[in-house]
């Protein structure tokens, strides 16, 4: 049970702070989105502080989420480039949310060109084929690790461009 | 469509939300819940995700957790500093 008598009025913002439109849905406001970046960029700071083999994760989860949900709102593209911007960066031609997600997140001198395609493609491969209830490292490991997703992938694809 | 929050945001939403309301009488509580998940959204403190129907839901940001816990160990501290 939670005491109120004792918790400071930040928690449940006094009137004052909410001079915003009245509107019936929550826009996602820029402000939203460097909140959203922070915390993917914490993410990253976490995984490198983590010695375990699989700290990585927690970052790849981190950026995962994010753009799992944009994909429901069908903005991904949109709004990682727009993340990209807000961090004075340019798309590049053909960029897809999680690489640019991973580019404008996570520290270029550890992260190469060639890593961060092998963790996108991962986490494109995720997204397609992930039930919704299994966490993302357990799944990577199920499907045999991050370099085993990136060859399904492949093949996921070449079997679809085979089919057109 | 119900906004969905998990438990602890959708707690402090409900409290924040009987705090203001006399101070906006003509919004509906969807308005002022509104209002109130655009704010902790905006200072990081309610973050969206995917629930488990695959639909986008509002969780508390672990700041905001971090939060609670350093505010609710303090309140307890001070209550048993009371003489």
């Amino acid at each position: 049970m939670t005491n109120l008598e004792g918790m400071h009025s930040y928690f449940w913002l006094p009137p004052y702070r909410l001079k915003t439109p009245v509107q019936e849905d929550v826009p996602y406001t820029s402000q939203a989105l460097r909140q959203d970046l922070l915390r993917v960029r914490n993410a990253w700071e976490e995984s490198q502080g983590c010695r375990r083999r699989d700290g990585v994760y927690v970052y790849l989860t981190a950026v995962f989420n994010l753009v799992a949900w944009w994909s429901a709102e069908n903005c991904a593209l949109e709004r990682a480039h727009k993340a990209l911007r807000l961090r004075n960066m340019i798309p590049f031609d053909d960029e897809e949310p999680f690489a640019a997600i991973i580019r404008c997140t996570s520290d270029p001198s550890k992260v190469d060109r060639r890593t961060r395609s092998k963790w996108s493609r991962a986490l494109r491969y995720a997204i397609s084929c992930k039930p919704i209830d299994e966490p993302l490292d357990q799944f990577i490991q199920r499907k045999g690790g991050i370099n085993k997703c990136v060859a399904r992938l492949t093949q996921q694809m070449s079997r679809r461009s085979g089919k057109m | 469509m119900k906004l969905q929050m998990d438990k602890t945001l959708r707690f402090w939403a409900d409290v924040a939300c009987e705090h203001i309301k006399r101070h906006h009488p003509n919004l509906t509580k969807r308005q002022l819940m509104t209002k109130i998940l655009r704010e902790y959204e905006r200072r990081g403190d309610a973050m969206r995700c995917l629930n488990r129907e695959g639909k986008i839901a509002w969780k508390a940001s672990p700041r905001f957790l971090s939060m609670l816990a350093d505010a609710e160990r303090d309140a307890r501290d001070d209550l048993a500093d009371w003489p």
